[in-house]
């Protein structure tokens, strides 16, 4: 198997906002190897790579697409993960209301997109392998990380010039 | 039938959970197999085997109105049915604001923290 050296997370300002503020700067993250696309050999499911879904938020964000599966994802993403974290007793039930508040009422521009670099060597022990289809295990290797410290990634606004 | 309708009475956590769930099956080109292998990987709640039948009513309920399995139904079909389940998980999590601080305000102090 080849190195790997780097995981790709494509999230949303908000999504972010809302860990650093709220869950003490700890992300759930959901992310994967990136591959630069062969044309010989079946790709990585658009999907599920983190720069195809970054170009989708940014997308629907400069479009204004009020009915965006991706932001639709995210706001149902920071619902569930809300209630996981006042699960786990990181926030109240006061705070998990407020957050699913946020979710449903963000506006479009409050999910611009951010991709997360991770080094591999910092998140190896904590990575679970995500199970994918045969087609697309042969390019991508997706990984969860429940409890990502802020500390341990680098993170990227491709549209503002930032790299 | 509404698929929503199944998610009538489950306790707030719940239609949270199925609603997420639901809408990660439909939204991408799952196989219900797949879709229970990749959950392997998520974080194990204790409602999760409960939301997680109620994402197969909800399946089932739409292969019934649509007369062909999940894998042959069409993506904007699909998706329209995740917009009933987001209405249905909207309605259930409602609005808070007893101690006088709104959403505008807490959005407008997440847009002040910087990456």
């Amino acid at each position: 198997m080849r190195q790997i050296y780097l995981l790709y997370s494509a999230s949303t300002k908000l999504a972010y906002s809302i860990a650093e503020r709220y869950y003490n700067g700890i992300h759930y993250t959901w992310c994967a190897t990136y591959r630069r696309p062969d044309p010989h050999m079946v790709g990585m499911p658009a999907s599920s790579n983190p720069l195809e879904i970054y170009w989708s938020y940014h997308r629907a964000v400069k479009s204004g697409d009020l009915h965006s599966s991706y932001v639709a994802a995210n706001r149902r993403g920071i619902a569930l993960g809300a209630t996981a974290r006042a699960k786990e007793g990181v926030i109240d039930a006061r705070t998990e209301k407020r957050i699913h508040d946020i979710a449903e009422k963000a506006p479009l521009t409050d999910f611009k997109p951010l991709l997360f670099v991770i080094p591999y060597t910092l998140v190896k022990d904590s990575l679970r392998e995500v199970d994918v289809d045969d087609a697309a295990r042969a390019s991508s290797l997706e990984y969860v990380i429940e409890n990502l410290p802020r500390d341990f990634f680098d993170v990227l606004d491709l549209t503002e010039g930032n790299v | 039938m509404n698929v929503d309708r199944i998610l009538d009475s489950q306790p707030q956590d719940i239609v949270v959970e199925t609603v997420y769930l639901a809408g990660r099956l439909l939204s991408r080109p799952l196989t219900w197999e797949l879709f229970l292998r990749q959950l392997q990987s998520d974080v194990q709640t204790a409602t999760r085997p409960h939301s997680l039948k109620l994402v197969r009513e909800i399946v089932d309920c739409i292969e019934r109105e649509q007369g062909k399995s999940l894998s042959d139904i069409s993506p904007e079909r699909k998706l329209e049915y995740v917009g009933q389940l987001d209405a249905k998980l909207w309605q259930s999590v409602g609005i808070e604001e007893e101690d006088g601080i709104g959403v505008d305000a807490l959005l407008e102090s997440l847009r002040q923290i910087s990456v």
